[in-house]
């Protein structure tokens, strides 16, 4: 049941993939990839994910918005998709050629309902479910895996969303030339 | 069956990144392909009739611990959604500079134009 | 009517956000506390934080955000919640002689399902909330906030945060 539904909402998130990719509209497409994310989050929903699935929201809203925001303007030149055909041909070719490799080792993942957690019992899953309420106190085992168990990998993202903001805030500078005179003209 | 769908979603977000020559459209790919390695993460650590891994003051410990779904893929997958965060931040100052330096979001064009 | 786009959207657009914005705050609030207890966490209330002063700009104009959370206050934040993080942590080798240890839960052990329960991991929920609303709204205004600005005689489009200063020496 729960199979179906998120097969489903897959194929709905693949039809809005193309469509993403492959309308001229600009806005249109930064919607559907929105439409994709709020997909998502509803598939992690129906997996037994609630906290993911809030934080997969709010993440896709922010990211529609910087991107409207940031890219989309009035002047934009559309874009006509007349790439050369050979260098395109091939490189389809090589993408069919890896997606059919890929199905080869997907082929050998255990069956969708069974985790690893249930066949090996020396798992660290295991070990964070039954300790965790009792060593740590708090009641959402995800919170007391990523803050008390693995707080290393937590503290190594905010690392890596502080390099982030501030290597945007580096590209975005502007150095001024005290020569040459300019003027400001206040239009948005 | 729901993995392969995944995949098919990962391949699509790769020919956005390769085959586009909008700037704009391969930053898109790039969020296709982080959305379905996120998706297909979480859909690995479920469990049939399981339930979601928080503990409540009625739970009984041993019921909880063989029907709880696998906490362990989501919080890597938590930490990935924040750092996808980042990298599209830094991608999307990178393309409103080519966009101030060229003057369009054409890669083909951009190599025409290098001053 | 010339619409004056530094002022922002329409009547209705400002007035909602002055009816909602609030609650959207307390819900920010509420999703990072009680991340211990039911399925949040710092990471949604941080970013919830972080929409409500993005709506905040959009509606009402950057003019009105930018009074009391420019850049250079939402980068003390950043930074100091940052290295609040990792003094705490690095407090835990002190006390029990592992990084991230949780010394607090260990010290003074609390009742269960309390807000104030788990010893650090509502103080580390708080700080990361801070530090991703303060460093997500700065990318806000670095990367969305602009307008036109000549430079060597062309037009181009500037980060307005950025250009402050060459606007002093008109």
């Amino acid at each position: 049941m729960i199979e179906s539904i998120v097969a489903l909402l897959i194929l709905f998130m693949i039809i809005g993939a193309i469509i993403a990719l492959e309308t001229k509209d600009l806005l249109s497409s930064v919607i559907s990839v929105g439409a994709i994310g709020i997909a998502a989050s509803i598939c992690f929903l129906l997996v037994g994910a609630p906290d993911i699935a809030s934080t997969q929201l709010v993440v896709e809203v922010l990211t529609v918005i910087i991107l409207i925001k940031a890219t989309i303007r009035h002047d934009l030149v559309t874009i006509d998709e007349d790439r050369e055909f050979f260098g395109l041909s091939v490189t389809l070719a090589l993408l069919f050629v890896f997606f059919l490799f890929g199905l080869k080792a997907f082929w050998a993942l255990p069956e969708f309902g069974a985790p690893a957690m249930e066949r090996i019992s020396s798992a660290p899953s295991n070990g964070y479910i039954e300790s965790g309420f009792k060593q740590t106190g708090s009641g959402n085992i995800l919170m007391a895996i990523l803050l008390d168990y693995r707080g290393l990998d937590t503290f190594a993202e905010l690392c890596v969303l502080f390099a982030g903001i501030w290597g945007a805030f580096a590209i975005m500078r502007v150095y001024s030339r005290k020569k040459k005179t300019r003027s400001n003209n206040e239009k948005k | 069956m729901v993995y392969t769908l995944c995949f098919v979603l990962f391949v699509i977000g790769l020919y956005g990144v390769t085959c586009k020559k909008n700037i704009v459209k391969i930053i898109l790919g790039f969020l296709i392909m982080e959305y379905s390695i996120n998706l297909f993460l979480i859909l690995l650590g479920w469990r049939k009739n399981g339930v979601v891994p928080v503990v409540e003051p009625d739970t009984i410990m041993q019921c909880f611990a063989i029907k709880s779904v696998d906490p362990f893929p989501q919080a890597m997958v938590l930490i990935s959604i924040v750092t996808g965060l980042g990298i599209l931040i830094l991608m999307v100052a990178l393309a409103i500079r080519l966009y101030q330096r060229y003057g369009t979001f054409d890669i083909t064009e951009m190599n025409r134009l290098k001053k | 009517m010339k619409k004056n786009k530094q002022s922002g959207m329409s009547v209705i657009v400002q007035n909602t956000t002055r009816m909602v914005e609030g609650l959207i705050f307390l819900f920010g609030i509420y999703l990072t506390v009680y991340g211990h207890l039911t399925p949040s966490g710092g990471f949604s209330g941080g970013i919830v934080f972080a929409c409500v002063f993005i709506l905040m700009t959009l509606a009402f104009g950057k003019n009105s955000v930018l009074k009391f959370l420019g850049k250079t206050t939402a980068y003390i934040f950043n930074c100091s919640a940052a290295l609040l993080f990792l003094i705490i942590a690095a407090c835990g080798c002190l006390f029990n002689g592992a990084f991230f240890s949780n010394f607090l839960e260990k010290m003074f052990p609390s009742a269960n399902f309390r807000i104030f329960s788990a010893g650090l991991i509502p103080v580390y929920n708080i700080i990361i909330a801070v530090n991703i609303a303060a460093g997500l709204f700065m990318v806000f205004i670095i990367l969305a906030v602009r307008r036109v600005v000549e430079i060597n005689g062309k037009r181009r489009l500037i980060s307005t945060e950025l250009f402050d200063k060459t606007e002093r020496k008109r």
